[in-house]
């Protein structure tokens, strides 16, 4: 475990000196993230200016389920961003290289590159939460900003965890990006900006169970904006950090499978 | 006229050699329509009167098929993005010396990626979508040839858009920040996602002055019935005259650079 | 025990045969023709310590899959491997600390980053102890000269200075056997003598066993004391390279310029190879016919004006173990007297 981390650590300073010698995309690269999000926002403002409220989430409750949602993605893109490129890496030989070295396979992956766009993500969702939770009145206990922190990282690991659970399926068929894509749909087609309940049982269920992107932000935001009494399943709302759990597990031994499977049917 | 076919033709047979991602698509197009379609019943069942009058299978076939020409006429990929990847490449050159027209050349190459995915991804999703909900369908003759030249005048406008949103590759590569903006603009501006009569008035004046309007409003509020009679007429010319003029400053852009690429030899 | 042992190394592949048109097509989602392909049939070979042994064989001969089996990638369908009383897919991660690992294709080391930065991360991941770094690092520079380079990002280097980097940084963890593959490819002959020369130093210093594959039998010529040449999965010689040439390179070229013009020389037990201007090019065996009987004989009829004897090249004689397997029969079509195996 600590030699992971060692080298992990080792790995990920060889990577953001790799960034360095482009600091020039840097600037752009942050700029263009705020005008991207801002327009998505935009158009929620548009919509809730006109209809007061979706479902019963106003705009700032909307700014506030986006934004949390931001920022776990953003944490996931600064490290693990390049998890999705797992097919180009078997494709062009750098897999191969991980696995003539001594260290841990998913270490040596994971620890490969950083990527600054996700630092966009993240300066822009913390000012986006401080607006709404002031536009909003909130008055949270102290002990809820330390729950804030552990919900930002299991959101983080959720959604690395679901794209790292079928981006190992490269290791079977070195086509998964369609897959990958697909499916990251109900992350940023669904959960993103809408509130759950207002769906059906079924896509419900979806982004619940199976693609569970739902715990990225609808759940832990039902505790943030005091709304986990008005569902059902209000509940669930304290289980973010148990799903980002079982699903690192899961996409763990995913991980295991393909390199067994690759090993022995690779070529 | 045959380079428009031979595009068409690579574009088909492209497309249907990856079967797990056309099924894929299909299921990530349906799913995004099935938001929308809950989005709008929802708001409309709240509030039905803040929709100014429209019916409820009038918005959803405004929302369904914005949903769908928005995945056709993608702003995501398109003209601008082979402009970049060649440009980046350093095989612009391959393309510019081949004996057609470079604008013509690059609306057969955009004609043949839209027709196919009109094919592949337009028909089998709208019908899906005329089978399960309630939606309205253009009745009179005239209105159906007006949506048809509209959704043409649309893809002229947006081609034209998008190719000197390319053009910026010959002065910096670096177009991360550029895309991400033009990206955000189109899709705020058009009214792809929500109709632009549903802005705030204070908008109202800007997305006149921009072409994006006649990008998506026009065709879809066509196609649903808000847009007729000689409102209908006028947004028609509007597209005319935004495709004229998109075209004049197309020209004149590519024929300045064209010739300064010449002048320093490729 | 060798160092090395391989014994009825097998791999076989299965590939999904493609269909086309588009309703076959759909059928294929949920079923699939498949053929099997064997890349490795059954390869058996032990290397001792201290060698230097050459790889060699044409594009998809099983080459680089056998050396994805050695060194751990994959894992074969049958036959065993054991390096250093280690069966590499099995104790992967301890057997990779016995090797160090060249692609000559592609850099192991991180593209953007100065090379000393690269050998940092390296010396973590093997966890290699600071004075062992540093001496081989300080050994590198004298010999390698990266100093010159160290500094510099990888994207930067020619090809040579790459090699270099890439050579030094597969021998940081002081591993027992290096395996090389094409790590001459692409580089210019003074860079490429510069590389041969190290390598054989570090073989001879160091003690490190060397397995290289190529395509430039120079390397082979100028670094190897043994070759094994493998084609179709199988392999069909595996010796030194001088048995290979009294065993199979018994096939001389007379060259003979003549003072007339073309004329056809048909002489029993020759063949014609080639003929340009008063130049003949004539095979024979020197086990059957000597050159002076040769040379007497078109001397009845001609006027000789000069004349050499070529011993062929080893490029040939591999290439006809190619073509006509362990027989070394020959196809009777035009020779090509050099040929570039690529």
């Amino acid at each position: 475990m600590r030699d992971n981390l060692t080298i992990y650590l080792t790995m990920i300073r060889a990577a953001v000196l790799t960034r360095m010698e482009y600091r020039a995309d840097f600037i752009m690269g942050i700029i263009g993230v705020f005008i991207l999000n801002a327009g998505t926002l935009a158009t929620s403002w548009v919509l809730l200016s006109r209809f007061h409220d979706l479902h019963g989430w106003t705009f700032w409750e909307i700014v506030f389920l986006y934004n949390l949602w931001l920022l776990g993605h953003g944490i996931r893109a600064v490290f693990f961003r390049h998890i999705n490129l797992l097919e180009q890496f078997i494709v062009e030989g750098t897999f191969d290289q991980i696995l003539t070295r001594p260290a841990n396979a998913l270490v040596q992956f994971l620890g490969r590159e950083v990527h600054y766009l996700g630092i966009g993500d993240v300066l822009l969702s913390i000012t986006m939460l401080t607006l709404a939770y002031q536009n909003l009145d909130l008055h949270w206990p102290v002990w809820m900003f330390g729950w804030m922190v552990v919900i930002a990282l299991s959101s983080a690991i959720v959604e690395a965890a679901i794209t790292l659970l079928l981006v190992s399926t490269s290791f079977l068929t070195t086509r998964s990006r369609a897959l990958v894509n697909s499916a990251s749909l109900f992350s940023w087609g669904v959960v993103q900006q809408y509130p759950v309940d207002m769906f059906g049982k079924l896509l419900r269920n979806i982004v619940t169970i199976f693609l569970p992107f739902a715990f990225m932000n609808y759940y832990p935001a039902l505790l943030f904006l005091g709304k986990q009494d008005q569902v059902s399943w209000g509940i669930l709302t304290w289980y973010a950090p148990v799903v980002a759990l079982i699903l690192l597990g899961l996409s763990i031994a995913m991980w295991n499978f393909g390199i067994k499977r690759y090993q022995s049917t690779g070529s | 006229m045959s380079l428009f076919w031979i595009f068409s033709r690579q574009n088909f047979y492209q497309q249907s050699a990856y079967r797990l991602n056309f099924w894929l698509e299909i299921a990530g197009i349906m799913l995004q329509i099935y938001v929308v379609y809950k989005l709008w019943n929802v708001l409309f069942e709240q509030t039905p009167e803040s929709f100014g009058g429209i019916t409820l299978p009038q918005m959803l076939t405004y929302a369904v098929l914005g949903m769908l020409l928005g995945s056709i006429l993608s702003i995501g990929e398109g003209v601008h993005t082979y402009i970049q990847s060649q440009v980046r490449m350093g095989q612009i050159t391959s393309d510019l010396m081949k004996p057609v027209d470079f604008i013509v050349h690059m609306m057969a190459r955009d004609f043949g990626q839209i027709f196919v995915r009109l094919l592949f991804f337009l028909l089998p999703p709208m019908v899906l979508s005329y089978l399960m909900f309630d939606m309205v369908v253009p009745t009179s003759p005239a209105q159906i040839a007006a949506f048809v030249v509209a959704v043409v005048q649309a893809w002229v406008i947006l081609f034209f858009c998008n190719f000197m949103f390319g053009l910026i590759s010959f002065k910096t590569l670096d177009l991360m920040g550029f895309s991400f903006t033009y990206f955000a603009l189109v899709r705020f501006a058009s009214g792809q996602i929500v109709p632009l009569w549903m802005y705030p008035d204070v908008l109202q004046p800007i997305l006149n002055f921009l072409p994006f309007k006649s990008v998506f409003y026009t065709p879809l509020a066509i196609y649903n019935g808000v847009l007729n009679g000689s409102a209908m007429t006028t947004a028609l010319l509007v597209q005319t005259a935004w495709m004229v003029g998109l075209f004049a400053v197309a020209r004149l852009v590519w024929g300045r650079i064209h010739h300064s690429l010449i002048v320093q030899g490729g | 025990m060798a160092l090395i042992e391989v014994q009825n190394l097998r791999k076989e592949f299965k590939r999904v045969i493609p269909k086309t048109g588009f309703l076959s097509g759909v059928r294929n989602l949920w079923n699939s023709n498949y053929h099997t392909h064997v890349a490795v049939d059954d390869i058996s070979f032990q290397v001792e310590e201290g060698e230097l042994l050459g790889y060699i064989g044409p594009n998809g001969a099983g080459k680089s899959t056998s050396i994805k089996m050695l060194t751990g990638i994959l894992v074969p369908t049958a036959g065993s491997v054991k390096i250093a009383g280690l069966t590499p897919w099995k104790n992967r991660r301890e057997h990779t600390q016995n090797i160090g690992v060249v692609f000559g294709q592609k850099t192991q080391l991180w593209w953007d980053i100065p090379v000393i930065e690269s050998f940092r991360v390296l010396k973590t991941i093997y966890k290699i102890p600071d004075d062992q770094y540093l001496r081989n690092l300080n050994q590198f520079r004298d010999l390698l000269e990266i100093d010159q380079f160290e500094n510099t990002p990888v994207r930067q280097l020619s090809l040579g200075q790459r090699m270099r980097a890439d050579l030094a940084a597969s021998l940081l963890h002081d591993p027992k056997i290096l395996f090389l593959d094409e790590p001459t490819i692409g580089v210019d002959v003074l860079a490429k003598e510069r590389l041969r020369t190290f390598i054989k130093e570090i073989n001879r210093t160091r003690g490190v066993t060397v397995l290289l594959t190529t395509h430039d039998m120079q390397d082979i010529e100028k670094l190897c004391n043994r070759m094994a040449i493998i084609d179709d999965g199988n392999i069909l010689y595996d010796g030194s390279i001088d048995d290979l040439k009294s065993k199979f390179g018994n096939e001389r070229t007379l060259v003979i310029e003549l003072d007339d013009a073309p004329y056809r020389l048909n002489l029993p037990g020759t063949r014609v190879l080639r003929e340009e201007g008063p130049r003949v090019w004539l095979a024979f065996n020197r086990d059957q016919l000597s050159a002076s009987d040769i040379m007497m004989r078109v001397a009845e009829h001609h006027t000789i004006r000069d004349l050499t004897v070529e011993e062929p090249e080893i490029e040939s004689i591999v290439r006809e173990i190619y073509e006509g397997g362990m027989s070394g029969q020959k196809k009777e079509e035009e020779h090509v007297p050099v040929l570039d195996l690529q």
